[in-house]
């Protein structure tokens, strides 16, 4: 029985998640250690090991920064992004079903809140201001970056939830390489994929193609149907989509060119909610998105200079079985930046960034296509005033279409405390903004071309530890506690006759504490891996201008105040084996926290072996999702599946051997 | 052993007890005079529940269904038609008419798949439905429970009215008639139009038949319509002074003789008037009112949703327009039925 209202949470239900996720916990730190995020996993041929490269510059910058491991990603490919930030950050993602939108939470702001980058591109639709994490397959990037907070001022326009930035580096000397892989899973789940990829001295290229189709009728447990509660099949959820992607680059002496291409398609029906009965209104979408970025990068002596151009163009397409309720909603953006950095001497870099964004949007519910400009600039400086101290300076100005922009600014300092660098604190300030967007100003009826942009203020200060023994065993701790004041919130809010308009209405402070662990033992052939992310998040309604507003107090909606989820991995000789497990504290479903989905606990297994044949890499991996049954939702009323079986056959191609990977 | 045998001492007593407490089914509130409010929920949250106040204790009694039977009621609750003691709930967005015992709140039974089912009248032992995404009514046999079959009315639907053997249904979402339907061969028998978007309409004491009309969103100017309900013609209608006014909620008190309606604030006037009331009989201030709803003695019945994501409130005003209580209902308290017997 799956109860929703305060008055109906189940204690055992609540008790049985605890004791799993007990287990689970006793299981991982049955090792005193723990390790690194910085994993270099060989069976992860198509990805690429440049986050382990790129992460201790990341790990200096006085802000929380960090990339995904590559080991952690590659256990996800057949998912999508929405999947592996759910099981791999303290992010919280929140989702309408299987294979259902998708949005993402960062330090307890909505998901509207949560830019999204692709080589410097803005993903979020200009017209809702999200992403949907969901249409994201991994196949698209080979490396994912999460800035936690909107403190990182070097794009054209802020945020201030956080940043996901997707990027493929390009990869030279790598030689040809290749893979493909094919899955089938529960309630005819079928995924199929492509990469290949050369890298010579001067030349990167890599392909990517990616395909999925899914009946997806899975079951679950209604527990609010009249008759009492009743294993169900969901109904009109099925989804077809692929895309491709390329990534190509050419460098000579010390430039760089490179261009992506990015091109998805996606057919999904929309399953109704299930509010004591599974509703069934035909409704269907349609997404397609084309995007493409060019850029040219400098690395000479004391100057780094990049300038990038991309544009975006997104369709997305709505269908009901009453056609007056379609919907037709297309939206592009072009965007051209340019940034030159400076290093004065081996203590001082300036650099300055300029950037334009040109956003257009239209719908059935516009009166006409909208457009706005971005301009931005935006000045940085980083100091070393001592071996062990680093400084960050940023500001920005954005200039808005119809629009006044306050500057935004950052400031933060890294300061190492151990001469090996092992240990280091950090702390920053910010003051960011978030524009509204295009629906926000110009939907009919209920847009509002008055609003004024959000704001935040706030700041971080955080510890981090990383060990790397001759041994091989690596460990890393990052804790941090954040706290922000936003103002001038937007919330779509009924008015007087009926009609929802969007308004500057609340406040909203934020404090948590983050924590992520990890560690990577080898005992002779036995790796064991382990990861950990723990969010604690308060983010209450401080203030509002919503007349009798009792929501002040509360926490937002869909906020989880902790969130708890780990990745443990086994490797032993051409064995494998995973178990991913997410637990989510109470979400509320009202304004005024009367309301909430219960705890939720999902753990997930799979084995799988590894078989090497000359050149090639033959991997059979065997997933179980749910391992517990577990009767959970993400979004109300939106069931999610219970257990499932996943089996997925990959093949690895790569024209050099191990000895030579290591040489280059 | 003999901690075992004090244990089973100790907890047989307490099992019977509880037994007793379920079978014994408690009142859950008063049943005395009162109103029903249903609660609409938000929007696909499943949320939608029932309170009752009593204007015996000056008390609201909240989620009365669920309390009752241990399951949501389901998703955006509408309307309220009482049978005796049977009530009939149609939950909109769950598509499902609950048949409760306005007693006790239990569920008699459940209809399934009605589409967007809005409000309903009952005629003997069969129900029409109206709907605001098919162009038929959907009629329900009552003892079974079962939906027995469907009148085309070539429009979708909002408000329904039974006055002497016939129907009359609004077509409110993008339309401007009331549909005409003959009880006994359930044929369209007529048409009127009455304006831009008929959201409520009642029967006044004389059996006219009053529809308010909002205009739609910035369309047309509101009016408030009178209809003859023997010759289905327009007697008169009296006109907003802006397409930006949004009237909306028209009730009625029980002697039939004084209409009620929403618009920046509430509005009182006497089926006599032959002009709208120039000013407000009870200001808003800072509230939003959502629904409305009469008693006895004058008393109006307002609901305030705040931002629709939070419970609400019910205001009471006396019959000179003065507040005399706020209890906090649901989730967008919504449709409201006063109950004098029981």
């Amino acid at each position: 029985m799956f109860k929703r209202s305060s008055a109906y949470i189940i204690p055992f239900k609540v008790s049985r998640n605890a004791l799993h996720a007990a287990l689970l916990s006793l299981l991982i730190f049955v090792s005193p250690q723990t390790g690194a995020q910085d994993m270099f996993n060989e069976d992860t041929v198509t990805i690429t090991a440049v986050t382990v490269t790129a992460t201790a510059s990341e790990r200096q910058t006085p802000y929380t920064v960090f990339v995904i491991d590559s080991a952690i990603m590659a256990g996800h490919m057949e998912s999508d992004l929405a999947s592996l930030l759910m099981y791999a950050t303290p992010l919280a993602v929140k989702r309408y079903g299987n294979h259902g939108l998708a949005s993402v939470s960062v330090r307890g702001l909505p998901g509207s809140h949560t830019t999204v980058k692709w080589h410097g591109l803005t993903v979020n639709a200009a017209g809702n201001g999200y992403t949907d994490f969901a249409l994201i397959p991994l196949h698209a990037a080979s490396s994912v970056k999460i800035t936690q907070g909107g403190y990182d001022l070097s794009d054209i326009s802020g945020s201030i939830g956080g940043k996901v930035e997707l990027s493929s580096e390009p990869l030279f000397q790598t030689g040809q390489y290749g893979s493909v892989a094919a899955g089938t899973g529960s309630y005819s789940d079928y995924t199929a994929s492509a990469v290949t990829g050369s890298g010579s001295e001067s030349v990167s290229a890599r392909m990517s193609l990616w395909g999925e189709k899914a009946r997806n009728d899975f079951l679950f447990i209604n527990g609010n149907a009249p008759e009492g509660a009743t294993e169900e099949r969901r109904v009109n959820s099925s989804c077809v989509s692929g895309g491709a992607a390329t990534d190509l680059a050419y460098r000579s002496g010390s430039s760089t060119v490179a261009a992506h291409l990015w091109y998805s398609n996606s057919e999904r029906e929309l399953p109704g909610p299930v509010t004591t009965v599974q509703q069934n209104f035909g409704e269907r979408q349609s997404d397609r998105s084309l995007r493409s970025v060019i850029s040219y990068s400098l690395e000479k002596e004391k100057i780094t200079a990049r300038v990038t151009a991309g544009g975006t163009s997104d369709v997305n397409l709505y269908y009901h079985e009453n056609p007056e309720y379609n919907g037709d909603n297309r939206s592009s953006l072009l965007m051209l930046r340019a940034g030159i950095a400076y290093r004065l001497n081996g203590k001082a870099e300036f650099g300055i960034n300029a950037g334009n964004e040109y956003q257009s949007a239209r719908s059935l519910s516009y009166s006409d296509t909208e457009r706005r400009n971005v301009f931005s600039t935006s000045l940085s400086a980083r100091f070393n005033p001592g071996t062990r101290v680093r400084l960050l300076l940023q500001a920005r100005q954005m200039i808005v279409t119809g629009m006044v922009i306050k500057p935004e600014f950052t400031a933060g300092a890294a300061v190492t405390l151990s001469p090996d660098g092992a240990h280091l604190l950090k702390a920053s300030i910010s003051r960011t903004a978030r524009l509204p967007c295009l629906n926000d100003l110009y939907w009919v009826p209920g847009g509002n071309s008055s609003l004024r942009h959000e704001n935040a203020t706030g700041g971080e200060a955080s510890y981090s530890y990383v060990s790397v023994t001759s041994s091989g065993l690596k460990n890393s701790i990052d804790l941090a506690l954040h706290a922000k004041r936003v103002n001038d919130m937007i919330q779509w809010i009924p008015g007087v006759t009926g009609i929802w308009s969007a308004e500057n209405v609340r406040s909203v402070n934020v404090y948590g504490l983050e924590g992520r662990l990890g560690s990577e033992m080898p005992f002779n052939e036995l790796v064991i891996s382990s990861y950990l992310n723990y969010g604690f998040t308060r983010s209450v309604i401080a203030a509002s201008e919503i007349p009798n507003d009792r929501a002040v107090g509360s926490q937002l909606i869909y906020v989880p105040g902790n969130l708890l989820n780990l990745n443990l991995g086994l490797r032993w000789k051409m064995m494998r084996a995973g178990v991913t497990a997410l637990y989510q504290d109470r979400r509320y479903t009202t304004s005024d926290n009367s309301e909430w989905l219960p705890p939720s606990f999902i753990a997930d297994a799979k084995v799988g072996a590894v078989l090497p044949a000359g050149k090639t890499k033959i991997g059979i991996e065997l997933d179980t999702k749910n391992i517990f049954n577990s009767s959970a939702e993400s979004v109300r009323n939106y069931p999610m599946p219970l257990r499932t079986f996943n089996l997925r056959l990959t093949i690895n191609f790569t024209s050099k051997n191990k000895k030579n990977e290591e040489q280059d | 052993m003999k901690n075992k045998i004090k244990l089973l001492a100790f907890l047989v007593p307490i099992m019977f007890i509880s037994c007793e407490r379920n079978n014994a089914e408690p009142d859950l509130f008063p049943q005395g005079e009162g109103m029903f409010i249903l609660n609409e929920g938000n929007f696909m949250a499943g949320n939608g529940t029932v309170s009752f106040y009593s204007l015996e204790t000056g008390e609201i009694y909240n989620e009365l269904f669920k309390t009752r039977n241990s399951r949501p009621l389901g998703d955006v609750p509408t309307f309220i038609a009482t049978d005796g003691t049977i009530g009939y709930i149609i939950v909109n967005y769950s598509g499902t008419l609950e048949a409760v015992d306005m007693l006790t709140m239990e569920s008699l039974g459940t209809v399934t798949g009605l589409s967007s089912p809005r409000q309903m009248a009952i005629s003997g032992r069969r129900a029409y439905v109206t709907s605001i995404a098919s162009e038929e009514l959907t009629v329900i046999d009552l003892d079974l429970l079962e939906v027995t079959g469907y009148i085309d009315i070539g429009c979708t639907s909002e408000a329904i009215v039974i006055s002497d053997g016939v129907l009359f249904v609004s077509n409110w979402v993008a339309g401007d008639r009331i549909v005409v339907v003959d009880l006994e061969t359930e044929d369209i028998i007529g048409s009127v139009t009455a304006g831009t978007e008929p959201e409520s309409m009642v029967l006044d004491k004389n059996g006219k038949l009053w529809v308010l009309c909002t205009g739609g969103y910035m369309q047309d100017l509101p009016k408030l319509v009178r209809i003859n309900s023997v010759t289905y013609e327009k007697e008169s209608e009296m006109i907003f002074g802006s397409v930006s006014d949004y009237p909306a909620s028209l009730t009625i008190n029980s002697t039939g003789d004084t209409l009620y309606w929403l618009h920046e604030g509430i509005r009182r006037m006497p089926v006599s008037a032959v002009s709208l009331p120039g000013e407000a009989f009870i200001e808003p201030g800072e509230r939003l009112f959502y629904d409305l709803g009469t008693g006895p003695g004058g008393r109006v019945f307002v609901t305030d949703a705040i931002d629709y994501q939070q419970k609400g409130d019910l205001l009471i005003y006396n019959r000179r327009g003065e507040l005399e209580d706020i209890e906090r209902a649901g989730i967008i308290p919504g449709f409201m039925l006063f109950m004098t017997e029981w």
